[in-house]
């Protein structure tokens, strides 16, 4: 395998194999790549999605890979180009890929995307005979770095912690004279 | 009389002498050593718990699908630290993230306005650009796709 | 016999605008009281609406002005009656929930220094108002000082109501670094209250808190700083104070709020202290309660001292 002499990548890799299931075709390792491709394509071409937490798990190595490749080996590259052909069935993407995402890195260490998990939300499915079907959904935030949307994790969040407001400031002082006891 | 009261109080026997008999007839000893497991099974059979009468279906269903074991408590929920909101700790506020996502959606719309069969391609960094902000920099632009928003900052945020 | 050499200029500077003989007369009587500077204040909140509805049917046309309103986008032009509208009514023109949620205005008169003001407070000239709320960063201690303020106000409101109309208060200015508010009640022949008194109190304090009173303040002019030791008088439902700062709009902005404990700090005084938190400050009932447990401990150890 060409690829054994790029550096590891930055993120987890899953430990258990999701059978991750598609219509239209039966359960297997063909399904569970088509499904894959899908959202590597996807991610790549809105640059943050929003998926099932399990697919964003398996899915986020393919990505994270993919890109890596771009950025050591560059477009020129005999088997980046193979992996950009199949990863990539929309030709503009490659050209996005190439052009818009892998310079953002040429600098930087991986991990080049992120991953965030929101809340488990329970979502209707369909209605049959009257009966509403919901179903609860754990949803995963798949993003490419660096990219023009507002940040997932503001910085607000952190100013509003050090904000004198009056919660703010009898609160620490309760938790700091709590403390001293 | 005495004994009646003792009865009563006590709940005891009353006092008086009784003949124990004790079995004379060989009891039959248990083996001690069998030829094969299933043999020692079938002598111990009686010894195993086993099941006397039928587990009624209302007892199993309560035993599988309980409360306790249908709804289990959540033990890891935080307050976000800017709106309040209760979530789950390994997870981001969702409070927060509507926010985020719908200038996310807004920016995404602009973003995916190019027909990619007519040779369309996103070749740009994109710079999105609120409504009444002025581009200061050139730099910044530069080379860069500029998304021009309808909103304000502060409306979406 | 100072009092009789001040109160004509008091009772003219008040009652200038409206010639009726009903009120001369209770002020000529009033002149014989010791503490007609009370009952001044009292009669002047408790019919100041009566007030302005006299003024404006004696002059039949009243002073307009225009004052505009900070948004995100263009300002917007209000049209206001002058000395009458607040900065309620204008922040209405935008929209309820922008009322509602003003606790301050930042007012930038188009003559002189900006300043700020309580919005229940009538507008007097051409300006731009902003609204101020919780979550304005840029004014955060001004924020907290009224609001620490108007906590001893509605504590004092409350304990008037629940207990007696005649008591007299003084609110100290607290800083909210020190943990609670206090006000100094006097007329309780130096009774501490008991701690079920004080649950009573707190129980009745929530309706009153409820009840969305608003604060209606009215600033007093300099020309009669000398006479007036405060510069705004606030009045809470049926009740008026005297105020040495802003106050918020009204109690529905008040979230967690309670009376904590109570002891003799004089003779004849008794000290009343609390905590409360902004509506829009919400927290769980555990840091609510390390909030409260501090204030408790802080209050108690200030009372020793």
């Amino acid at each position: 395998m060409s690829s054994a002499t790029l550096p590891r990548i930055g993120v987890t890799i899953g430990h258990v194999a999701q059978k991750l299931k598609t219509g239209g075709i039966e359960p297997s390792r063909r399904a569970r790549l088509e499904v894959l491709r899908r959202i590597v394509t996807r991610c790549v071409r809105e640059e943050r999605v929003e998926l099932k937490w399990n697919r964003a798990v398996e899915a986020r190595p393919y990505l994270e890979r993919l890109i890596q490749l771009g950025v050591e080996r560059g477009p020129l590259d005999e088997y980046t180009a193979e992996m950009m052909e199949w990863w990539l069935p929309e030709r503009d993407l490659i050209v996005k890929m190439h052009e818009v995402i892998v310079p953002r890195f040429a600098e930087i260490q991986s991990p080049y995307t992120s991953l965030y998990r929101l809340p488990p939300k329970r979502l209707q499915q369909f209605i049959q005979n009257k009966r509403e079907f919901w179903k609860r959904y754990d949803i995963g935030i798949l993003e490419i770095d660096k990219n023009p949307f507002p940040p997932v994790l503001s910085e607000n969040s952190a100013k509003n912690e050090e904000s004198p407001n009056l919660l703010n400031l009898l609160l620490t002082d309760a938790l700091k004279n709590n403390l001293e006891k | 009389m005495l004994e009646k009261l003792l009865w009563i109080l006590g709940r005891r026997p009353p006092l008086d002498f009784a003949l124990a008999t004790v079995p004379q007839a060989a009891v039959a000893r248990p083996r001690i050593t069998y030829e094969s497991v299933k043999e020692m099974i079938e002598d111990f059979s009686v010894v195993l718990g086993v099941p006397k009468y039928r587990t009624s279906k209302p007892k199993k269903v309560t035993r599988k699908f309980s409360f306790s074991r249908l709804l289990q408590p959540i033990d890891n929920l935080v307050t976000c630290p800017s709106c309040s909101n209760i979530h789950p700790s390994d997870s981001i506020c969702d409070k927060c993230y509507e926010k985020v996502r719908s200038v996310t959606n807004e920016i995404k719309k602009k973003m995916m306005e190019y027909n990619p069969y007519v040779g369309d391609k996103q070749d740009k960094e994109i710079f999105v650009k609120f409504k009444g902000e002025e581009i200061e920099k050139d730099e910044v632009v530069n080379g860069k796709r500029v998304i021009e928003l309808e909103k304000r900052a502060t409306e979406l945020v | 016999m100072q009092t009789t050499l001040r109160l004509p200029v008091v009772y003219r500077k008040i009652f200038e605008f409206q010639g009726d003989q009903c009120y001369r007369q209770q002020f000529e009587d009033s002149q014989q009281n010791p503490q007609w500077f009370q009952i001044i204040l009292r009669i002047l909140l408790n019919f100041s609406i009566i007030f302005v509805k006299k003024y404006m049917e004696m002059k039949e046309k009243v002073d307009k002005v225009v004052v505009n309103v900070h948004t995100d986008d263009e300002p917007l032009p209000v049209l206001l009656n002058r000395n009458i509208s607040t900065s309620y009514h204008a922040f209405n023109h935008l929209s309820k929930h922008v009322a509602d949620n003003a606790v301050l205005v930042d007012v930038q008169p188009n003559i002189g220094g900006s300043y700020t003001s309580c919005v229940n407070q009538p507008l007097q000239d051409q300006a731009t108002i902003r609204k101020i709320d919780f979550d304005s960063s840029e004014f955060v201690n001004l924020l907290n000082d009224a609001y620490w303020r108007s906590c001893a106000l509605v504590t004092a409101a409350i304990l008037k109501e629940s207990l007696d109309v005649n008591l007299e208060f003084t609110i100290p200015n607290i800083d909210v670094s020190s943990g609670f508010f206090h006000v100094d009640v006097e007329g309780l022949n130096g009774n501490a209250l008991s701690r079920d008194e004080l649950n009573t109190i707190n129980r009745y304090a929530k309706s009153f808190i409820k009840n969305a009173k608003d604060f209606e303040v009215v600033s007093i002019p300099s020309d009669l700083s000398d006479e007036v030791p405060s510069n705004y008088i606030v009045r809470i439902g049926d009740h008026v104070f005297p105020s040495s700062g802003l106050v918020i709009r009204s109690t529905s902005q008040i979230g967690r709020y309670s009376i904590l404990h109570s002891k003799s700090s004089g003779i004849e005084t008794v000290s009343v202290g609390g905590v409360s938190l902004p509506f829009s400050q919400p927290t769980s009932s555990y840091s609510w309660g390390l909030i409260v447990k501090n204030a408790l401990t802080k209050y108690q150890k200030s009372s020793s001292s």
